[in-house]
């Protein structure tokens, strides 16, 4: 029974962790059709920008999270001008320059903090016990701004202006650019925002978990698997699969050894693909 | 300036260069001292320099203070010591490629390292051109390490040596506990280290309960395997047998949540503060850590003068896996009295003791790893860790492993 509450506790934070690692992908991947292969090390960078104003300059760890938040958002729509909008349309440019800003971000953290043990302070400190039910409040912090932004940026996609021409840009560029859609400006706003929120995954991770320069490869990974099971087109049916991803990477560790569980989730993921090849909620493949 | 001007100096620029250039690489253009270059396989980038790039700080210190000690006096004459690092790059492709360039480029006969499951990647490179090579780390795993490699050797008390610490640790922190859950990384060492560490328990009365628990070095997540700890109600403590910080720190924070305080041994090389960083100082308790404590006054003097060397550095952590290495090699080349790999592999199989940054090594590991005299067994610190605090350092002696 213990196991029970603890497994399903387990399901719901590492689905709210992973949806929230997701949304900035997800925001450019399918709202954009940009694919974003730095994401990690933007999420990286946040952690570890958040570390700074939290332990170096000792600020409250909240207000190191906004104003990590607005730095990244910064640089995204600096690397949005300078390094991704002069290769727009062209596929493998975009993935040699992603992975060009993560091997130099990479770099540039290993150098600078070397190996060194870091986390963020934790947001709040604390269990909450009741019976044999325990989880601690950093960890329902994390799924309640996971749960949040989800609902945020869903509403910011449908409801808002940007976030509609965000959608018509990814439908029709060119369409959109007659409409009189200003482009640029969007996709340099749909940068920083999704920036932004990798900055905020990265804080809120590296507080739960720990720092490390190459913390955004294996959570890339999962984004990845994520987002293309929801469907592009689809920030909505993210929560879905991040709870099925959840579930299945907090289950299948008890049921087997280590890496098979990795190995099988990725598998029965695949298997989902063929049935939806399109995953759960995407417009087109 | 004009634009013919422009280029004019900028050849005449490229000229002066090449040819200052060509100078300095020209023998005898300067004074140079005689040297005897030591390769080393490790990783500066990818997922393992996280590890390795303190490491290797501190290997470049220890090879500054033995030239600054007068080097190494071989046949009458001196040598500086010569690193020259080549970057595995954290996969077996860059450990194959970085061995191909230390032995046919830069033509070395000595190599430190790689270290942890990296060995089966440099050993076949290594092995057949006769370089003698000492891992920083084994798992027991075959494929770097045993009779079929006659030039590999470790110098590091690995798995088995720092199990016979947590052990050591384990009966004078908690003398009650007598059952074990036993974890560690799903990285394919477990089915041969699990015999050798069972093999150890039986030699301080504690048994192993259930299967060993593995997990995915890739995971972020440690809750899962915390709730499955947490579920093995018969055993009285947990050991970590491989391990890395977030891992460590992750678990027993997930463990602590779950309100299951039971001792636990940490792996070896963790630090109780680093542990306490991740998990939180109130979960990091009622644990051993099989680490150095640094700048502890127990601490060997060169272990504590290497960190004062450190430039930028974060004193937490000091595994010293490098440094005691090139210290190790070079202690067996000065009683070998020899740089030809045959002769200090000879030497080294003939030796019973060495000297080794933590004092006195015994050379063993017949039975463990399936050759006679290469490995290296030598004393090393265990710290009690209670509410995030390292309340107490203890130096124990491995001995001869196995």
């Amino acid at each position: 029974m213990g196991q029970a509450i603890a497994t399903t506790t387990n399901v719901l934070i590492l689905s709210s962790m992973y949806i929230l690692v997701a949304l900035g992908f997800a925001l450019l991947f399918s709202m954009m059709g940009l694919l974003n292969f730095a994401h990690g090390a933007i999420y990286t960078i946040g952690g570890y920008i958040g570390y700074q104003f939290a332990v170096r300059l000792g600020l409250n760890p909240w207000t190191a999270l906004f104003l990590t938040t607005v730095i990244v958002a910064g640089f995204g729509a600096f690397l949005e001008k300078f390094c991704f909008r002069p290769f727009v349309g062209d596929f493998n440019r975009i993935v040699m320059v992603s992975v060009a800003i993560t091997t130099v971000l990479q770099t540039l953290i290993n150098i600078w903090e070397s190996g060194e043990v870091l986390t963020l302070p934790p947001f709040v400190t604390g269990v909450l016990k009741s019976g044999r039910f325990a989880v601690s409040y950093q960890r329902l912090v994390t799924f309640a701004v996971g749960a949040s932004l989800l609902g945020v940026a869903t509403w910011f996609v449908r409801r808002t202006r940007w976030g509609q021409q965000m959608q018509a840009i990814a439908q029709n560029t060119e369409a959109a650019f007659l409409q009189g859609i200003n482009v640029r400006r969007i996709s340099m706003i749909a940068f920083a925002l999704g920036c932004g929120l990798a900055a905020i995954a990265g804080c809120l991770m590296g507080s739960y978990i720990q720092l490390s320069p190459f913390m955004g490869d294996t959570m890339f990974a999962k984004v990845l698997i994520l987002v293309i099971l929801a469907g592009v087109g689809s920030i909505g049916g993210i929560f879905l699969t991040g709870l099925l991803l959840g579930a299945l990477d907090a289950v299948l560790p008890l049921l087997m050894r280590g890496s098979f569980s990795d190995a099988i989730a990725v598998v029965i993921v695949v298997v989902l693909l063929l049935f939806k090849p399109k995953g759960f909620f995407g417009h087109e493949a | 300036m004009g634009k013919k001007g422009l280029i004019l100096g900028m050849c005449i620029g490229l000229v002066f260069t090449g040819v200052s250039m060509f100078l300095l690489a020209t023998p005898g253009a300067a004074q140079q001292a005689k040297t005897i270059k030591i390769g080393v396989l490790a990783a500066q980038s990818g997922w393992f320099s996280a590890i390795e790039v303190l490491d290797i700080q501190d290997l470049m210190n220890m090879a500054k203070m033995i030239n600054a000690k007068g080097g190494l006096i071989i046949k009458g004459q001196k040598y500086d010591v010569e690193i020259v690092i080549e970057d595995i790059k954290s996969t077996f492709d860059g450990c194959t490629a970085a061995a191909n360039r230390l032995v046919f480029d830069k033509k070395v006969k000595f190599v430190l390292g790689p270290g942890g499951f990296f060995g089966p990647a440099a050993a076949p490179v290594l092995n057949p051109n006769k370089v003698m090579y000492v891992l920083s780390y084994a798992t027991t795993q075959p494929g770097a390490l045993g009779a079929e490699y006659p030039y590999g050797f470790l110098a590091n008390n690995a798995s088995v040596g720092y199990a016979i610490v947590a052990m050591k640790a384990l009966k004078k922190e908690f003398p009650n506990v007598k059952k074990l859950t036993v974890m560690m990384p799903d990285d394919g060492a477990a089915p041969y280290l699990v015999p050798a560490l069972k093999r150890v328990h039986a030699q301080y009365g504690v048994t192993m309960v259930g299967d060993v628990i593995l997990y995915p070095n890739e995971m972020q997540d440690f809750s899962p395997i915390a709730a499955k700890l947490d579920a093995m109600k018969d055993a009285d403590a947990i050991q970590h047998a491989m391990g890395i910080p977030n891992q460590v720190g992750n678990i027993v924070k997930g463990l602590r949540e779950l309100g299951n305080n039971k001792p636990y041994l940490g792996p070896p090389g963790v630090n109780g503060t680093d542990v306490a960083t991740v998990a939180g100082a109130a979960n990091a308790t009622n644990m051993t850590c099989t680490a150095t404590t640094p700048l502890d006054p127990s601490n060997p003097p060169i272990q504590n003068e290497l960190l004062r060397m450190r430039t930028n550095d974060p004193k937490t952590r000091f595994m010293a896996n490098l440094p005691n290495l090139l210290y190790i090699l070079t202690n067996v080349m000065k009683a070998a009295d020899s740089f030809d790999p045959e002769v200090v592999k000879a030497k080294w199989e003939s030796l019973d003791t060495v000297d080794t940054i933590n004092g006195k090594g015994y050379i063993g590991g017949d039975l463990t790893y399936g050759i006679k005299h290469h490995a290296v067994g030598y004393p090393f610190p265990y710290q009690r860790v209670q509410d995030g605090k390292v309340v107490a350092a203890h130096w124990v002696d491995v001995g001869v492993i196995p």
